[in-house]
């Protein structure tokens, strides 16, 4: 602890004197100190120390074997910077004769920082004055699947794992919602290169969302930047409103060639359980509505022997099991990754590859996913001004899947839920006995779900492009100019056969088997040219100019075809389909987008900060008459931001010897930034190939508003960064505002013009909210140390400017956009329990729209207009699919070699619409259903909130209600890992290390679902809503990491 | 010291987390929200056991061995009567088991439940009226409140004040309550091949056809094709005679005809009775107060409703409702039909000939000569040719004759014969004419009046009665129609 002690003394003097001594001297000054690492707390040999004069001239230098250093510099105060492979680079500020002390922290195998991440975080300050998060990825010691794994402890990001299928990737909201009509999805940038904001919405198999970012390996992340601040990401421009997530590969390095494996392999399983009932209560159930409808037993006996009276036992083997199908579609599963790293190289050339395979499969059964990565990346000194850096990801993955969604012919989830109990996998017998031949869809017409998964073909293949070419010359140290040439190519081929042996049929489909297939295509080439001004001038005055132009040009393509019935389940091709039933679907579409932007930054001794920027932009969606700057003949957008800093610790009145107040950083940051993903022909006229079964034709394609545009959201932030007891806890608080002002919202169109609505540029959201972040080290010692990171984030959206509201369809309810209330609320009907008896039903005296009376055993809804008539106006919002509050809790702990990880995830206050318990406690038909069926309302004087089981149920017991809206709060164990690093004494392992890794392990919740955690499609339309996805389920991995 | 500090703090923390192994019984909580405390565990027939003013009904549903039915596990809605009212001695023997079942429903009914006509497992359908506590059975006995919804494994229970009588249905009672509705329906009933379920016997004929053993069916062609009064789902209205003023109405305008009931061919019962149930059965239940002043019959026919005629009302039949009436009127065209002959077939002499009698207003067509006698010589006196004339009724007719251009002027005896059950030959002369007149066509002449004592089949018979003239050397009759129209 002395040594600790005494590092942060010397940290704090050297700040001290950093600050009080203004003036420069032109001879040459001699630094020296001490480089240890955080870890071991032993002097690190061979550190790197570089010495930057306030000219910009550098000097370098090394340490010694006991840590030591000496480097000289010709001004009064200089930069230093302390680089270390597998080491943080730190930074700290000097004045002549004093010694420094450095902690360089560790980087877990990994490299240095100092990278270009994009404009807006390009400038040289560490403390930026934006709001953002930075995500390191060795700070998060798990086994990630995808990027969003690692994006779960992000203030401000609402990251929402869509399924337990591999690959399926998250949902991910930045500070709330700022738009209903245009995409919700933040802007990614890989290695510098700006990703297209499109969708692939094409489901060949249903009910699938398709992730790109799965297509980049999670072992190939070094760090994630998350712009939060909508003003941050104003130099984005028309794209930047919903956040920027900025994804560094893992950098080169240079040095000794190494070569690092990372492999891990687990089991998951899934053991949550919705509560079904058995054979024996699903056979009175349906007796029950066979009777309750007015079948007797004869026309029982008739229709559905095996249920009759006079049906003795082992006479319909096929319906005298008892399956539990939840156990027969999820298995434990096995998870496996492995991942090679290798980089080395010199002062010409430095490289990084990195290769990893994986193969995740879900507890779904046949649910898989296989996914081959490469990533490479390098960087040419071909001469000391001129240099390339080549960055290229490039990933291929193939899932196999199974239908999800509200089909529950097709669904297996849906399906082994909703499946009689009484029927078993493989045709019976009777005495036990079985054919090894699944059995077919059973008297009512419901699919073996079994056959949904093994039996169903539906693969995706996938294959994701990106990275770049980037060319920096140097013309002096201080300027520089820099031009990526980059891509993005992204392909999914998706094929899928539903056979029609084993499947059930919907009625009045004339589907009995069903192909389908598509092909989705991304392309853009990307290019940005900027040049870059950085320099630290007297005073320790810092400055940094960028001016760049950005332009992406893309298409998105697709494909598809579908066929239905083809003549045996052996035929599984379009071309074995009928040909009345083919169709095919296509388009081709293109987006350009051009900006031009110009960044400045400026710092005084890291105390006050000011930076701005401006960017112009220009896109293809936007429409010629739309309301903004002409520039020749097109319309542009101008974002402009501002930001301002003051850090009080700085201050010399405060600093002197205090060594417990190390920062005290205050914020702000306002700027403008825009959304134009709306689709690219909304200003535009055209008609489209429309198909009506076998004869194709032109169709229009939607009316042209050429006066479209983007959405302005204006924005501001305030914050406080703290840093306090020798830089032991670390507080970060923001406050925002961001508010969208031209927001789309569709205009109703008189009935002539064939279209219901168009989108105009009409309406007006608002979102408030703040972030805390706090990074605790709570014990820093020699042998143990503790770090405790906690998040939390609030945010509220409201509309403020709608016109008329508007009532969204989504699959078995309703949302609204209303002004007043945030966007996409559930728009329900309210219950106040069950009519116990017949007399209270007559005392409230209710009627649906036909005039048929509530009756006793019937769900009491909420008569919000007073008419005694429950219809559409008794609708009302009742539940928010946002949170009111999400966050993080992480530990770690380390214990000499041991460390130990914990991550919990939370989140609080948001609804879900639990559609699947809405089918299994509809009591409309013949399907199984939940327990609850047990205890619905049966007699006079019941009481019970479960209804009575009527077949068909006419008075629309299930309709729309706050009873499927639920508490979506929940508590997740993320991630547990534990590690032991060894020591090894071997002239080739450099590093070995053992894990234990355990993924969401547990959740406290209250969610009657499998899990409250999932998201089906983009955006508000079915965020919240549960069409049953396959859970998101706990999984225990064992791995290695190996340094060679 | 420390590190045994750092390690509790561990090993607290993975006990937080392993907190997560155990259940939370979220589901518990929110499924099991039914208060009603009650136990369901026993089955029906223990409910009923336990059920301590009904057990005069519990022995008799142990007496006939109803313990099976009601504890197998089907479920099962029994209405059980209060001893004061259930005494099998009470019950006519060959009802017992059918009251019985008119007591049980196969399916779980609780009172809020039984809100319309149910089929119970006498086959025969209840009106029910339920309004949560109790339950108004078959309009008229009422459920205990505190005794209904009893609630067993395999089904409920409900105690009722009275017994479920077992009623006829409206086929049922006509069947048993009129020998000719009694014949008629039994009329109704064939046997037809059922094609579906008869089984190939293996075996091919010369044709190669497969060889199937015929399964018959009993079909009640009434029943299926005229109108269902068996279905106990649909109701019906009846306004009849009662069987005494029915049966004396039938024998003083039906059977006199023919002598006796067996008499009669099953075609005029048929066609009899078809126009009975055309006249007195209608679809929909209507009670006396609502009977309305017409009323389209099942078969279609309007009907003008006597409501004045109306004697005894409202008995309650199980699948309709029936009205005793003094007016009955009975339409006798359906049997009392003229007999024509209409002469078409060659004619060999001496032989009796078929003959078809067809519709008797059909008009003739003149220009097809049909020649019945031809060609007589001497010698022929006495020859003679005659023709059937079916199922004459009891009572007299007019007799109209009409011949074309015929030759010669022998006298022609017309006579009637007719063969007994001995096969005695009783032959009664009833005219003798002179077909030639000049060559030229006579169109139908009344001949006469005929009555026949009896009910059957006779023959008409043309004799020759004296030698042709010796020009021409050919004689012919040309014979049309002949006609005998019932005088009533």
């Amino acid at each position: 602890m002395k040594l600790y002690n005494k590092t942060i003394l010397m940290i704090a003097l050297l700040i001290a004197g950093a600050i009080g001594n203004a003036m420069a001297q032109e001879a040459l000054k001699s630094y020296s100190g001490k480089v240890f690492s955080s870890s071991t707390m032993q002097p690190l040999a061979e550190v790197e120390v570089v010495c930057v004069d306030k000219q910009g001239v550098s000097t370098h230098a090394k340490t010694n074997e006991e840590g030591e250093f000496t480097v000289e510099c010709s001004s009064e105060r200089v930069r230093l910077e302390f680089k270390y492979p597998g080491y943080i680079t730190e930074v700290a500020f000097a004045k002549s004769g004093q010694k420094v002390s450095i902690l360089l922290n560790l980087d877990h195998g990994n490299v240095g920082r100092d990278k270009y991440v994009g404009p807006a975080t390009d400038a040289k300050v560490d403390e930026a004055t934006f709001a953002k998060s930075v995500v390191k990825t060795v700070d998060q010691p798990i086994v990630a699947e995808s990027v969003d794994d690692y994006l779960k402890a992000v203030s401000g990001m609402y990251t929402v794992k869509r399924s337990g299928l591999p690959g399926e990737g998250s949902d991910m909201v930045i500070r709330g919602m700022n738009s209903i009509h245009a995409l919700q999805k933040p802007l990614v940038v890989v290695d510098g290169v700006v990703l297209g904001n499109y969708s692939f919405d094409y489901d060949a198999i249903p009910g699938n969302d398709y992730f790109r970012l799965a297509g980049i390996n999670p072992n190939d992340i070094r760090e994630i930047t998350v712009l939060k601040d909508k003003a941050a990401a104003a130099i984005y421009g028309m794209q930047g409103s919903n956040g920027v997530i900025l994804i560094n590969t893992n950098q080169v390095e240079g040095g000794k060639t190494s070569i690092n494996f990372k492999g891990s392999t687990g089991v998951s399983w899934n053991d949550e359980r919705i509560p079904v009932m058995n054979a024996q209560q699903h056979k009175e159930y349906v007796l029950h509505q066979l009777f309750g409808q007015g079948y007797d037993a004869d026309q029982i006996n008739n229709e559905y022997p095996f249920l009759g009276n006079e049906a003795q036992a082992g006479e319909y083997p096929s319906y005298e099991q008892d399956t539990d199908w939840q156990d027969e579609i999820f298995k434990g599963s096995l998870q496996t990754d492995a991942h090679v790293g290798l980089k080395g190289g010199d002062q010409a050339a430095k490289f990084y590859a990195g290769v990893g395979l994986t193969s995740n499969n879900g507890t779904l059964d046949h649910s898989t996913m296989s996914r081959l990565t490469t990533q490479l990346n390098t960087q040419v000194n071909i001469t000391s001004k001129l240099s390339i850096d080549v960055n290229l990801g490039f990933g291929n993955t193939t899932n196999k899947l199974t239908e999800s969604g509200t089909n529950y012919v097709g669904n297996p989830i849906f399906a082994a839920l909703t499946k009689t109990p009484m029927q078993g996998i493989y045709q019976a017998l009777g005495n036990n006995e079985f054919n090894q031949v699944y059995e077919d869809q059973d008297a009512f017409a419901m699919s073996n779900p079994i056959v949904l998964v093994n039996d169903i073909e539906a693969k995706r293949k996938s294959y994701f492009l990106t990275g770049g070419f980037n060319f920096g010359y140097k013309f002096t140290p201080s300027l520089k100019l820099s031009v990526l040439v980059g891509t993005e190519l992204n392909q999914t081929d998706e094929t899928y056969f539903r056979p029609n042996y084993g499947v059930g049929v919907l009625p009045s489909d004339e589907a009995e088997s069903v192909v389908s297939k598509s092909e989705q295509k991304y392309r853009a080439i990307y290019n940005e040219n900027k040049l870059t001004f950085s320099k630290y001038l007297s005073n320790n005055q810092h400055i940094d100019l960028v001016a760049g132009t950005r332009l992406r040009t893309s298409e998105v393509e697709l494909g598809a075809q579908s066929g239905l019935n083809t003549p045996i389940d052996d035929a599984i091709t379009l071309s074995d389909t009928d040909d009345d039933t083919r169709r095919k679907d296509g388009y081709w579409e293109y987006y350009n987008h051009f900006s031009t932007y110009l960044y400045g930054s400026y710092d005084i001794a890291k105390k006050i900060f000011i930076s701005g920027a401006v960017s112009v932009d220009s896109s293809s969606p936007i429409g010629e008459l739309a309301d903004g700057q002409e520039v020749g003949n097109t319309i542009v957008g101008i974002f402009p931001t501002l930001s301002l800093g003051y850090d009080l610790a700085r201050e010399s009145f405060i600093n002197g010897d205090n060594t417990w107040f190390n920062k005290c950083l205050f914020r702000f940051s306002t700027g403008k930034s825009g959304n134009d993903q709306f689709g690219n022909y909304i200003a535009k006229d055209y008609y489209t190939a429309s198909q009506y079964w076998s004869i194709s034709g032109l169709a229009r394609g939607g009316i042209m508003n050429n006066h479209i545009k983007w959405e302005d959201v204006y924005s501001w932030n305030l914050g406080l960064d703290l840093s306090l007891f020798r830089n032991a806890v670390k507080l970060n608080v923001n406050y925002f505002e961001n508010t969208t002002k031209d927001m789309l919202v569709q205009s109703t169109l008189p009935d002539f013009y064939g279209y219901e609505s168009v989108l105009v540029n009409d309406g007006e959201m608002e979102t408030t909210g703040f972030e805390v972040d706090l990074d605790w080290q709570v014990i820093r010692g020699k042998d143990f140390n503790w770090n405790t990171r906690g998040t939390l984030s609030y945010s509220k959206s409201e509309i403020t400017s709608l016109g008329a509201n508007k009532i969204v369809e989504l699959e078995g309810g309703n949302k609204i956009h209303k002004q007043g209330e945030a966007p996409g609320m559930f728009y329900g009907y309210k219950t106040k329990g069950v009519y116990q008896s017949s007399a209270q039903a007559e005392q409230i005296g209710l009627t649906d729209q036909f005039g048929n009376a509530f009756q006793a055993g019937d769900i009491i809804f909420a008569d919000l207009d007073n008419n005694k008539v429950i219809d559409e106006n008794d609708r009302t919002v009742i539940g928010n699919p946002m949170p009111d509050f999400f966050g993080s809790w992480i530990n770690q702990f380390n214990y000499k070699r041991w460390s130990l990880y914990t991550q919990v995830n939370f989140v609080e206050g948001n609804d879900l619409y639990n559609y699947a318990r809405n089918q299994m406690e509809s009591f409309d038909g013949y399907a199984n259903q939940s327990t609850a069926a047990l205890s619905a309302w049966k007699k006079e004087g019941d009481v019970t909130s479960t209804p009575r089981v009527v077949y068909g149920d006419p008075m629309k017991n299930a309709r729309f209600s706050d009873r499927w809206i639920e508490n979506g709060s929940y508590i997740r164990l993320q991630n547990v890992t534990l590690s032991y690093r060894f020591n090894p004494q071997s002239s080739w392992l450099n590093s070995a290390e053992i894990f234990a890794t355990g993924k969401n392990l547990y959740t406290w919740h209250e969610y009657l679902g499998y899990s409250p955690e999932f998201a089906t499609g983009e955006g508000y339309e079915t965020r919240g809503a549960d069409y049953f996805k396959a859970p998101v389920s706990p999984t225990v991995l064992v791995g290695v990491k190996l340094g060679l | 010291m420390r590190f045994k500090k750092y390690n509790l703090v561990l090993v607290v923390i993975m006990m937080v987390y392993c907190v997560g192994c155990t259940d939370q019984g979220l589901f518990d909580e929110h499924y099991d929200t039914l208060s009603s405390g009650e136990v369901v565990d026993n089955n029906v027939m223990e409910k009923l056991s336990g059920v301590e003013n009904c057990s005069n009904f519990y022995n008799a549903l142990v007496t006939y061995k109803f313990d099976t039915l009601l504890t197998k596990n089907f479920p099962v809605t029994v209405f059980a009567p209060v001893n004061a009212e259930f005494d099998l001695a009470n019950i006519a023997e060959e009802d017992h088991v059918r009251t019985l079942n008119n007591h049980i429903l196969y399916g779980k009914f609780f009172t809020s439940d039984l809100t319309e006509r149910k089929k119970m497992l006498s086959e025969k359908y209840l009106n029910f009226a339920g309004n949560g506590t109790d339950v108004l059975v078959d309009n008229s006995i009422h459920s205990i409140a505190e005794q209904s919804n009893i609630q067993g494994s395999n089904g409920i229970v409900h105690v009722v004040e009275d017994v479920v009588p077992y009623k006829k249905n409206v086929y049922q009672y006509l069947n048993a309550n009129s020998e000719f509705f009694q014949r008629y329906f039994e009329l109704q009933i064939d046997s037809v091949m059922d094609k579906d379920n008869s089984p190939w016997t293996g075996e091919f004929n010369e044709d190669g056809m497969k060889v199937y053993d015929t399964i018959w069916v009993e079909r009640n062609h009434f029943l299926s094709d005229v109108v269902d009064l068996t279905n106990e789902q649909n109701e019906y209205t009846v306004i009849a005679a009662n069987s005494e003023i029915f049966n004396s109405y039938f024998e003083e305008n039906v059977v006199k005809y023919f002598g006796t009931m067996d008499a009669i061919p099953d075609a005029t019962i048929s066609s009899v009775m078809e126009n009975v149930v055309g006249t007195s059965v209608f679809p929909e239940k209507y009670v006396y107060d609502e009977l309305p002043d017409q009323l389209f019959s099942v078969l279609y026919t309007e009907v003008d409703i006597d409501k004045d005629a109306i004697t005894d009302r409202d008995l309650e039949l199980s699948n309709g409702v029936l009205h005793s009436t003094t007016a009955l009127e009975l339409d006798k065209s359906s049997f009392l039909t003229t007999n024509k002959i209409v002469f078409g077939t060659d004619v060999i002499k001496n032989r009796t000939v078929d003959v078809q009698v067809s519709d008797p207003n059909i008009s003739l067509r003149w220009d097809v000569t049909k020649y019945l006698i031809y060609n007589t010589v001497k010698g022929d006196i006495g020859e003679w040719i005659q023709f059937p004339l079916n199922d004459m009724l009891k009572t007299t007719y007019d007799v109209y004759f009409g011949t074309g251009t015929s030759y010669g002027s022998q006298m022609v005896q017309m006579s009637f014969h007719r063969v007994d059950e001995e096969g005695n030959v009783e032959e009664t002369p009833f005219h003798t004419f002179e077909p030639y007149e000049g060559a030229k066509t006579v169109n139908e002449k009344h001949f006469g009046e005929v009555t026949f004592e009896a009910f059957g089949n006779y023959m008409i018979r043309f004799t020759y009665m004296e030698d042709p003239p010796s020009t021409p050397k050919s004689y012919s009759m040309r014979m049309k129609t002949l006609k005998l129209i019932p005088q009533e």
